[in-house]
């Protein structure tokens, strides 16, 4: 990195100064995950509005914007292209454990948790079923839809899957999963407290269908950036950094109780 | 990495420019007289103060920056035994605080803190980074400031990753980093001018990112 230059000789010069283009920050999420990013919840979700005051007050803050996934199948991949610099919501996998070698653990720097959220175990209601450690649910399938990070599942001392005690059934959606519980083919399903919740009261399954009390284990949600991009660290710092102020204050906690309050009001209405 | 964002640079700003890149680890030579007396055009890579404050002096009087190549944090290195508290600096005797010879240390003087210039800190100079951790090892400075991407590197090479670490989350701020010229070469507003069309060209076809993909891929892997 280190190093001189010498010009022994200069060639034509042309007048005229350089334009500087300082663009923004751009960050990439994708709507349809109320509360927490979606246009139509206010302030477009819990988690958008946390980044865009976490990027205000963070250090030699920048202009940024944010844009909106149309398309859900391409992910997050203009992040890993850098077409886009930040995104989010972005689930952590255990990486320290991951055996994806191509996965988000390689691609991505992830930014300080955002939000912790708790994976719940849903039961059929009319079930006699207890959930107090982790040995009660071996013999069982449990039911989580396809594309979930499912490695809290065989985390260190679990290994539900390595050791095929528990049978894990991925449908496309979350209903799906509620669905097969409601039937009989599946004995639990495991997915995070609010997608669940959300999903019981959607399809008016509150009295048949119940969450344990006792989490199956927690996910922490980002922000991401490439590996690979030129101010990867500086622009996860900023981010880190705006966050932890949002924290020391009451804005974060501020943030997060309006929102759960709008969430909860709205699955009673 | 950044020598080749230079060289590609110099090839797309320049349309004949024959040039030599030379190493000269002798940083504080760089500056003064190879720059000043006009014995070499440019040298890189240079972290620019802040110069709308007063911690920047001659490194903003003096120089012409190009366009930022990268940008980056300076961090503060620790023994993880002993983290020092970058807080109450003054409470007690003085940290002791290792930059490497040469290199900028206006990052002592922003943010909020005026370690050198109220004298809160005594600086100490090792010939690079690797000697300043080596200090930092034997407990003769407390603390040592480096890029990150070059404290991490060294810490690798030197096998000290489980004895040092960076303090978490407590940069001493972020830096952009550039070629240098020095105002007293004549060509310095051209050269530079020069260079800045190059590192533009670079980011609009993609080389510039490809370069550090590349780079940033086997940085990552490797830690």
């Amino acid at each position: 990195m280190k190093g001189l230059l010498r010009a022994a000789a200069i060639g034509l010069l042309v007048a005229g100064s350089v334009k500087t283009v300082e663009a923004d920050v751009t960050i990439l999420t994708m709507s349809g995950r109320p509360p927490f990013a979606d246009t139509d919840w206010p302030q477009k979700g819990m988690f958008t509005e946390l980044v865009t005051a976490a990027m205000t007050v963070g250090p030699d803050p920048e202009p940024f914007h944010i844009d909106w996934q149309g398309d859900p199948t391409s992910g997050f991949r203009s992040v890993t292209e850098k077409t886009h610099d930040l995104g989010y919501p972005v689930p952590r996998p255990l990486c320290e454990l991951s055996r994806d070698k191509g996965g988000p653990c390689v691609a991505f720097h992830f930014s300080d948790p955002v939000m912790e959220l708790v994976n719940l175990v849903f039961v059929r209601a009319d079930n006699d079923f207890e959930f107090n450690s982790d040995a009660d649910l071996e013999g069982r399938s449990l039911c989580r839809p396809k594309g979930f990070y499912i490695d809290d599942l065989d985390r260190p001392g679990r290994e539900w899957l390595t050791r095929g005690v528990v049978t894990l059934v991925q449908p496309e959606m979350p209903m799906d999963c509620f669905k097969m519980l409601v039937a009989g083919e599946v004995d639990l399903v495991s997915v995070n407290e609010f997608l669940g919740v959300q999903q019981l009261f959607d399809a008016q399954l509150t009295e048949m269908v119940l969450p344990l009390p006792r989490p199956l284990s927690t996910q922490s949600w980002h922000v991401v950036v490439s590996k690979t991009h030129s101010r990867a660290t500086t622009l996860l710092y900023r981010f880190n950094a705006g966050l932890a102020k949002l924290k020391q204050t009451d804005a974060y906690a501020e943030i997060i109780s309006r929102h759960l309050t709008i969430y909860w009001d709205r699955l009673k209405g | 990495m950044l020598a080749e964002v230079m060289t590609a640079a110099i090839s797309a700003g320049f349309d004949e420019w024959p040039y030599e890149i030379f190493r000269i680890n002798d940083w504080g030579s760089h500056l003064d007289p190879l720059l000043s007396k006009q014995l070499m055009d440019v040298s890189f890579p240079w972290p620019k103060p802040d110069c709308r404050g007063s911690s920047g002096g001659q490194y903003c009087e003096g120089l012409v920056y190009s366009e930022p190549m990268f940008e980056l944090l300076m961090q503060v290195f620790v023994r993880r035994s002993d983290p020092v508290s970058l807080v109450n600096l003054s409470s007690s005797r003085k940290a002791l605080v290792c930059r490497p010879a040469g290199r900028m240390t206006f990052m002592l003087d922003q943010g909020g803190r005026n370690w050198l210039r109220d004298k809160e800190i005594e600086l100490v100079q090792a010939p690079s980074v690797a000697g300043c951790f080596d200090l930092l090892m034997k407990a003769e400075v407390d603390f040592v400031v480096a890029n990150e991407f070059t404290g991490r590197e060294v810490l690798r090479r030197r096998s000290f990753k489980d004895e040092i670490a960076a303090v978490a989350n407590a940069p001493l701020g972020i830096v952009t980093l550039h070629a240098v010229a020095s105002n007293e070469n004549p060509q310095a507003k051209q050269t530079i001018r020069f260079l800045n069309k190059g590192l533009q060209h670079l980011r609009r076809s993609g080389e510039y990112q490809e370069i550090v993909d590349r780079h940033l891929a086997q940085v990552w892997a490797g830690l």
